[in-house]
């Protein structure tokens, strides 16, 4: 065991080192984009809504009006330091907004991952298993009708539906008026269950559902399709055969053996998926005014504050690079032989 | 570029033709439901192509404008002056669908020439100049791709506002931003791969510069997976532009776009009005899953063709770490290398079958001189023939094929004492495998068996599923070719042991179970203590010990061992084959030793069977059978062996007769030195010659059921029992 646990050690570091060129990269392409692009974010951003002496104090203050290299590294040196800038529009720290929104975006987003995996393995899995019958090709139309559908476009379809039509569920927001749960994780449903509070959890839940599903249910038509060619591709493994032959029962072959293993290379696909999994939740939060930092973004989008777009895109990066890096960690955990390669 | 006499495909026709043969095949190979698929896609492509190109014809009215007089009523629903309604700006919901599409193929056609503009050179680039230059596009193009790809189409389409405005070259080059890392891949790749193949090498010592050979080269190669990349960017570009659309950054005001129009209904629907929402979003719905399906086809019908080389390439070419970037064809799940060659053979093609054109594989390998008499291993004692441990009587396996059915194993019997070892001999292909399998019930799927297995006085052959799988493993036992990819690489070699002993006798605990499981490693000296540790973590050799003492923990009466050394070296060999003799003594097994190596079973077999072409043509006693083999194959094979002293084995010439259609009569005719007539026409029937053996061949009595007691003697020879051996056959 000492052997594996160094050099899983080794294989951390590796990946941690690695990290950095890449945040490196998106950090400099997000400012090349937004900064060193021609045109004056201020003037882009508040227009002829002010004075030209109140744009370049607003110039100043953003330290627009110094060289580039040097904001060039202003720019990196305050990510470093956990300083994400300013918005233009309202004069708030980056990182305030992203404290306050960034919360409710979690919540969204796992909430869609467990919907996405619990689709996609079960549908998946089973065309697998029952390839080229009919359960197949409906399972793999599925995955392709779903990733096909538009986020935004499903979400309003289940509003017109559940919501106006039926009334069973609220058309957005996050919760109702006055049930917000106290705040320990801020994640409304796990504090809800936290502080034992059956109503907040309740009504957070019911405000959960629609975005969540949506969401999830665009990933889950990706997982259908891969766990469906992983699980084929394992259901054919020299090992599963070399079970079958020891006499081990068909379920166990599928489950121990052949899902198992099918499911190693899942993680790293949500891996993969993180990145259109953050896309995906912009459009939810929009369609379903979901607060969360999609919805910051969207809303930035539209008064074009360019310094508050730089800064939401920068932690997206960071937290893109991150969040790959922790999920390549967990699948060398559970697969041992990653760490050896 | 005036070289133009050096072709990058010296016969461009017949390779061509070649290739839509394989397409042919390759289509014909796939379900029908997959093709159904494929169709369906072509379909739904087509009509929104139709639609797009001829919008103004299409759509009743213009986009944002209502012909003639009165302005059309605000958000009324579907009737039949407007199919789709009208929006609450009084457009016609039906004409806007319609234009959407034109718009969508602007930008995807539009978007595509932009990332190929710019990915196609830097990917030239980078592969042919390689090192640092190369390493640092990789991992800008890499850290691109792992960015949330329509966060990147944002802050591209955010920034150009500034710049060129919005409308459709903006939202092009925007949406263009995220392909250009998948051109850049693809054309790289191609480069780094091409750059080291030896005809670049020998096109340039023809004269032609590096660079025009390598160009030309790499674009044919990128052409062929254009197709793939081009219909799955494509649908994911239309949902990408639908996106923009949505979020305010997609094209100009008062253009018809999708996502844009969707985005002003959300209000509709909030109110109940349905149409305005539901037709435009229909409508990017079906696009993108026709253009999915499509790439999907196209996919799983290049793909194949491009895979193979598409495997040197990522071996060739991923170098970057973390990179999980989908190789050569992005609409590939990207996996493992070996599971994608495992695959590539079987997909649509029918079973795996051990044919191949490794017709002489088979007398390359057989390189182990028989010396058998020295050999301490085969004092196992006589075996008993009262007793049977396996008894096959007349199995007959085929498979069914893209061509037909092939029968693989064409009635076959055979018999095994306790403690006795056959060994089964024969060329790759020859359907020795298959009948392993067939005997312990593992073959892949679409086999059809035929024949009665007995093991152990027990008919398996009579068996339900579930008896048969009670069986396996505890009365019968497999163990396979290459020890490598045997074990589950997530189990430890312990549990696997457990999950054995548990399976078939669920009331063992599992503490005893691995007591048992740790008794057994010892028993193929491998130390207990290494059964927690998982299968990489173990040699080949090792591997291959680990899988035989699973194969008999639970002591069955019959092993069979199908190549079981193939895939080891000398020495492992010789170990792996001392394990196994020990333990058929100690636990009185039958053991069926599969291999193609005839010294393999000179060294510890008593009895060894000969099969050819799916039929066994002689069966004896290992010291008859060598000291006067009577079939003329089985001749051919042991000269070949014998014959090592020279620099070149002697082998028999030609190949082996197709099992799709067998020629009538002796399947050897073709390749037999003594080929008569009547083996053409005849085909010869097992029967005995001598003590314990058997033969089916003309040249001894019997063989001809039209002549029982007679044989037949080519011209100019004598045949008898008393006869020397026949004259070696040469080339
Ligand atoms: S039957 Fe005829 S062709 Fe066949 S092996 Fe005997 S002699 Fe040769």
């Amino acid at each position: 065991m000492a052997r594996s646990s160094g050099s899983l050690r080794t294989y951390v570091l590796i990946r941690l080192v690695l990290a950095v060129p890449m945040v490196l990269i998106l950090l400099t392409a997000t400012f090349l984009l937004l900064r060193v692009a021609p045109g004056d974010p201020v003037l882009a951003t508040l227009g002829g809504r002010v004075s030209s002496e109140r744009a370049s104090e607003i110039r100043h203050s953003l330290g627009l009006d110094r060289p580039l290299y040097q904001q060039y590294f202003e720019y990196v040196g305050g990510v470093a330091r956990g300083d994400f800038g300013k918005a233009i529009t309202t004069d708030r720290p980056i990182v305030k907004t992203i404290g306050d929104r960034f919360p409710a975006t979690l919540e969204l987003t796992l909430a869609a991952m467990v919907v996405a995996v619990g689709v996609g393995i079960l549908v998946g899995a089973l065309a697998a298993r029952f390839r080229d019958t009919a359960f197949d090709v409906g399972g793999r139309l599925l995955g392709i009708v779903l990733y096909a559908a538009p986020i935004f476009w499903l979400g309003i379809m289940a509003q017109l539906l559940f919501s106006v039509k039926l009334g069973w569920l609220p058309t957005g927001g996050r919760t109702a008026a006055f049930s917000e749960p106290r705040s320990i994780t801020h994640l409304y449903t796990v504090d809800a269950l936290l502080t034992g509070d059956g109503h907040a959890f309740w009504t957070a839940i019911r405000y959960l559902v629609l975005p969540a599903t949506t969401l999830g249910l665009v990933i889950g038509g990706i997982f259908i399709r891969l766990v469906r060619v992983n699980m084929l591709q394992t259901l054919k493994a020299d090992y599963v055969e070399a079970a079958r032959a020891r006499g081990i029962s068909e379920r166990r072959v599928l489950f121990r053996h052949a899902f198992k293993n099918a499911t190693v290379p899942v993680i790293t696909i949500i891996g993969l998926q993180l990145a259109l999994l953050l896309s995906g939740a912009v459009l939810t939060e929009t369609t379903f005014t979901w607060p969360g930092l999609g919805l910051s973004l969207f809303q930035f989008l539209q008064n074009r504050d360019y310094a508050a777009v730089q800064g939401i895109v920068t932690f997206y990066a960071l937290f893109v690079v991150v969040a790959s890096v922790l999920i390549d960690l967990l699948s060398a955990w559970v697969d041992p032989r990653i760490r050896y390669d | 570029m005036t070289d133009t006499e050096i072709r990058p495909v010296p016969d461009a026709t017949p390779r061509r033709a070649l290739r839509h043969e394989r397409m042919r095949k390759l289509w014909r190979g796939t379900h029908p439901s997959a093709r159904r698929l494929i169709v369906v896609g072509l379909v739904i492509t087509a009509g929104f192509v139709i639609m797009a190109v001829f919008a103004p014809l299409v759509a009743p009215y213009d986009q944002a404008q209502y012909r003639g007089g009165s302005p059309f009523p605000q958000l009324k629903p579907p009737s039949g002056d407007h199919w789709f309604g009208t929006t609450n700006l009084r457009y016609d919901v039906f004409s806007r669908v319609v234009f959407g599409a034109r718009l969508a193929f602007q930008v995807v056609i539009l978007s595509t020439i932009s990332a190929m503009v710019v990915g196609v050179p830097l990917g030239l680039i980078a592969g042919y100049t390689g090192k640092a230059l190369d390493r640092v596009l990789v991992l800008v193009m890499d850290a691109m791709y792992a960015f949330p790809s329509l966060l990147l189409a944002i802050v591209a389409a955010f920034a150009l506002r500034r710049w060129v405005g919005q409308g459709v070259p903006a939202a092009a080059i925007s949406i263009s931003v995220i392909y250009v890392p998948q051109y850049f891949r693809v054309v790289r790749n191609h480069t780094l791969s091409v750059r080291e193949e030896t005809f670049v090498e020998a096109a340039r010592a023809m004269g032609a510069p590096r660079r025009t050979v390598l160009g030309r080269y790499v674009l044919f190669n990128v052409v062929q997976s254009v197709p793939v990349i081009f219909t799955v960017n494509a649908a994911d570009a239309i949902l990408t532009l639908a996106s923009l659309g949505f979020l305010g950054y997609g094209v100009r005001v008062p253009e018809a776009e999708w996502g844009y129009d969707i985005s002003r209904a959300i209000s509709d629907a909030g109110n109940g009005f349905w149409w305005t929402s539901l037709f435009p979003g229909l409508a990017i719905l079906a696009l993108v899953t026709g253009l999915t399906l499509l790439g999907e086809g196209i996919n799983d019908i290049v793909n194949p063709l491009l895979r193979r080389r598409g495997l040197r390439l990522a071996r060739s070419a991923v170098l970057t770490p973390g990179a999980g970037q989908p190789e050569a064809v992005p609409a590939v799940v990207p996996v493992p290398d070996e599971v994608m060659v495992d695959a590539a053979d079987t997909d649509g093609i029918g079973p795996p079958l051990d044919h191949g054109d490794a017709a002489e594989a088979y007398f390359d390998d057989a390189i182990d001189l028989p010396e058998r008499s020295t050999s301490p291993l085969r004092s196992v004692g006589p075996p008993r023939p009262d007793r049977v441990v396996l008894r096959v009587k007349d199995l007959r396996v085929t498979y069914g094929s893209a061509r037909g059915r092939v029968t693989a194993v064409d009635g076959v019997s055979i018999e095994l004492a306790p403690g006795e070892s056959l060994g089964l001999v024969g060329e790759s292909g020859c359907g020795k495998s298959t009948l392993g399998r067939a005997i312990i019930g593992v073959l892949p799927e679409g086999a059809e068996v035929d024949g009665q297995v007995w093991v152990d006085e027990e008919e398996l052959s009579a068996m339900d599923a579930r008896e048969q799988r009670r069986r396996r493993g505890e009365r019968v036992a497999l163990v396979f070719q290459e020890p490598m990819t045997r074990l589950d690489p997530l189990q430890r070699v312990e549990a696997h042991f457990v999950e054995t002993i548990r399976a078939h006798r669920p009331k063992v605990s599992r503490r005893e179970a691995k007591a048992t499981a740790r008794r057994a490693l010892a028993g193929v000296r491998i130390s207990p203590t290494r059964a927690r540790n998982y299968p990489h973590e173990f040699s080949g050799g090792m591997r291959q010990r680990i899988m035989i003492a699973l194969s008999i923990v639970l002591e069955p009466a019959v092993l069979i061992a199908d190549e079981p050394t193939t895939s080891l070296d000398v020495i492992v060999e010789a170990q792996i084959l001392e394990i196994l003799d020990e333990l058929r003594a100690r636990l009185e097994m039958g053991l069926l030793l599969i291999t193609h190596n005839l010294g393999i079973v000179a060294e510890s077999c008593d009895r060894m069977a000969v099969m050819y072409a799916g039929k066994i043509v002689e069966v004896g006693p290992v010291d008859t059978v060598f000291a006067s083999p009577r079939h003329p194959y089985t001749e051919g094979l042991l000269t070949s062996v014998i014959s090592l002293d020279t620099t070149r084995l002697s082998s028999i010439p030609g190949t082996p007769p197709d099992l799709l259609s067998p020629p009538p009569g002796c399947r050897f005719a073709r390749r037999c030195p003594f080929a008569m007539e009547v083996c053409r026409e005849v085909e010869p029937r097992l029967t005995a010659a001598g003590i314990g053996s058997q033969v089916a061949c003309h040249l001894h009595a019997g063989a001809d059921p039209r002549n029982p007691d007679g044989a037949w003697v080519p011209e100019g020879r004598r045949t008898s029992l008393d006869d020397p051996p026949l004259p070696a056959v040469r080339r």
